[in-house]
């Protein structure tokens, strides 16, 4: 740390910050690159880094989780708290929000009074508090913190350069911080910024807020999106909007997936023939690997990279908080944190993503019930399951096209995910009632709307969600496949391995409205949701490889004559709601808790859920 | 003297003082709902809670138990 600055070729910068205040848009117009933003609290939920360099000096740049104070609140608010103060890097910048400067100020003095590093003030957004009529008086603040202030509108690139100029001129000054004397009082900044009424005294000199109130058009959407006869109506008509959309438009590329993988693999079958390979070889790869990837290639990757960008969409818009504000009532009820319907609405795209998420919750009683009952809302993975299910035995002839039959099969699919979304809350009920700890409270901040930029967040969600969950998928489906090939291949008295799991589960199954080789392809299902329903397939046609994906007619023939009926139909869904968490989510699971018995009881209880539900309905029906 | 809960939709008070158990104490000093601040009861959610409140220029929701505890004067604004 103390050899001369000027020698050294790489240099750190940390982005600091409340929550919301644009952290993440300045990082990527800093870094160039593309990580995802969102406009609710708690978006950042670890350490990002990228790279930035000017003339010849690269400079890394760390994004902090969103912080309201260095007394920290949450798992990830101690996070950003500790690094800020371990002073693990040159320059920290502090990130302002202009809209908000009275609560943003108080924080930027409480930070640079505790943290003893060379620093700078980015006040973000300033077009938006240029537009609501409200000034900041830079210079003046600069003067009054004792730090340079830059003005800044990160999606716009503006003030960017001269952030990255001002970053380098600190990490020369060194470690040294010998911050100016305050230009106003004469005290040195440090003790100036403890000064009680120093905040009050500093928003008087710099900001000018106009009288009439700047935020009409947020508050003229919020008495739509939060009134009490509109807001539910809105919430579920969203719902079934999104899937209608994702159901109709992941249709058609699945199919081109589909034609694409099919002829490559009889051109790979061929192949192997004409070289030769040995049968062993071509079957593990071609009909183990290969088909299991391609099939959870193409049933995944459509409704993924449909789903993710309109999910990324609302998060933009900021209407995510506003859907927690309306179920907080129940939340409360349940006596969860209102963030949970949060960290819910994240694991509609992957359950793995939303137990992460549930690092926003701070109290750690609340934040153990959110990660247990995550995986009762369906994620990506199952969607294709149920919306074919839906599709071949309820939603009438199952040939029924247009928009009737496929409004028809959003509306029972919006029935079965507000089916989930009740036992979760259900089962944080009983959860809350047993477990221990205080419960922290419920505190949210509902940011401003903003328009999102559309082309951004296609390119953003595509890339870091939908090909990274992807990515996880196939790194699990390519090991299933060679267990599934040599299950269905390895006979011992001429039945295969396979045969005898699915003969062993055919009590169990039958008990649930099932049968044996539905439980067993839920099983051998663990790594990814998205094959259930070609193992099953597979056990039942007696075929060595997860066949070719048949087209709906096919399949609800071959299901029907296996004794499939709407019973058989519902259970399923049932079972496809609410059973074990898939491998990525308990392995996400136990890295969250570090605890074996917390990764068990968030196994068991989607289990026994579903199982009880299916027995339930096996008596009724 | 009346409770945030108290104050009618649409109206503004003077916080007095917030009587709320850390570690909601911390984190409502953060938001802001300090001594002498004026504030703005904007939404209130089905069976009254939450309740969004614009404090220091931001809109901030929480749940009527807590907003019970915030005492204050009612003003015109």
């Amino acid at each position: 740390m103390n050899e001369p600055a000027k020698q050294r070729r790489e240099i750190t910068a940390v982005l600091a910050g409340n929550p919301n205040v644009g952290k993440s848009t300045v990082f990527n117009s800093l870094t160039g690159l593309r990580h995802h933003t969102g406009n609710w609290t708690g978006k950042t939920v670890e350490n990002d880094m990228g790279k930035f360099s000017l003339n010849g000096t690269v400079c890394s740049v760390f994004d902090l989780p969103g912080l309201y104070s260095m007394t920290p609140n949450s798992e990830e608010e101690r996070a950003a708290a500790d690094f800020l103060i371990s002073g693990e890097y040159d320059v920290m910048i502090i990130v302002l929000d202009a809209v908000c400067m009275e609560r943003n100020l108080r924080f930027a003095a409480e930070v640079l009074s505790q943290v003893q590093k060379p620093a700078a003030v980015c006040i973000n957004l300033i077009d938006e508090a240029e537009k609501k009529g409200i000034r900041i008086n830079t210079s003046v603040l600069s003067s009054l913190l004792g730090v340079p202030v830059i003005p800044a509108a990160a999606s716009k690139g503006i003030g960017l350069d001269e952030l990255k100029k001002t970053i380098f001129s600190l990490s020369q000054s060194g470690s040294d911080v010998q911050r100016c004397k305050c230009q106003v009082c004469g005290a040195d900044c440090r003790s100036a910024l403890l000064r009680p009424g120093f905040c009050e005294y500093a928003l008087k000199r710099c900001v000018s807020v106009p009288s009439n109130s700047p935020d009409s058009f947020d508050r003229k959407m919020d008495n739509i999106m939060l009134s009490k006869i509109f807001s539910v109506p809105i919430m579920l008509l969203m719902l079934l909007v999104v899937f209608w959309i994702t159901i109709v438009g992941a249709n058609y590329p699945s199919e081109w997936l589909n034609t694409l993988f099919t002829r490559l693999g009889i051109f790979l079958r061929s192949t192997a023939e004409k070289i030769s390979c040995p049968q062993i070889i071509s079957g593990i790869f071609i009909d183990g690997v290969y088909t299991t990837l391609t099939w959870v290639v193409s049933v995944m990757l459509p409704p993924m990279a449909i789903f993710f960008p309109l999910f990324t969409l609302m998060e933009d818009a900021g209407i995510l908080p506003r859907i927690a504000f309306n179920m907080d009532s129940m939340c409360m009820k349940a006596g969860v944190s209102g963030k949970q319907s949060l960290t819910s609405a994240m694991g509609f795209g992957c359950n793995a993503c939303g137990v992460t998420g549930c690092r926003i919750i701070g109290s750690p009683k609340e934040r153990l019930i959110a990660i247990l009952t995550n995986s009762f809302i369906p994620c990506n993975g199952r969607f294709p399951t149920i919306i074919i299910i839906i599709t071949m035995f309820l939603a009438g002839s199952g040939t029924q096209s247009g928009i009737f039959g496929s409004l028809k099969k959003a509306a029972l699919l919006v029935l079965f995910v507000v089916l989930s979304a009740i036992m979760s809350l259900a089962v944080s009920w009983a959860l809350s009632k047993v477990l221990k700890g205080e419960s922290g409270g419920f505190v949210m901040e509902l940011p401003p709307y903003r328009r999102p930029q559309i082309l951004k967040v296609l390119v953003r969600s595509i890339l870091d969600r939908t090909l990274f969950v992807l990515l996880r998928a196939v790194m699990v489906a390519a090991p299933a496949g060679i267990v599934i090939w040599l299950l269905a291949n390895i006979s011992v008295k001429n039945i295969t391995l396979i045969e005898y799991i699915t003969h062993f589960l055919e009590p169990l199954g039958a008990a649930l409205g099932l049968d044996g080789a539905i439980l067993a392809a839920f099983i051998l299902g663990f790594p990814a949701n998205e094959i259930v329903l070609p193992l099953a397939v597979m056990i039942y046609t007696k075929a060595a490889a997860l066949s070719e994906v048949p087209d709906t007619m096919q399949l609800a023939a071959l299901l029907t004559a296996q004794g499939w009926t709407a019973k058989t139909a519902v259970c399923a869904i049932i079972f496809t709601l609410f059973h074990a968490p898939c491998s990525t989510t308990c392995l996400t699971i136990l890295k969250e808790t570090k605890s074996l018995k917390h990764t068990a009881a968030a196994i068991l209880l989607p289990v026994i859920v579903g199982a009880a539900m299916c027995f339930c309905l096996q008596m009724i029906l | 003297m009346c409770t945030l809960s108290e104050l009618a939709v649409g109206g503004s008070m003077m916080i007095d003082n917030v009587c709320v158990d850390e570690p909601l104490n911390e984190r409502m000093k953060v938001f802001g709902f300090l001594p002498e601040t004026v504030i703005d009861k904007l939404y209130v959610g089905m069976r009254g809670s939450p309740i969004a409140v614009r404090v220091c220029g931001a809109v901030v929701a929480l749940r009527r138990n807590d907003a019970d505890n915030i005492f204050g004067e009612s003003i015109m604004r």
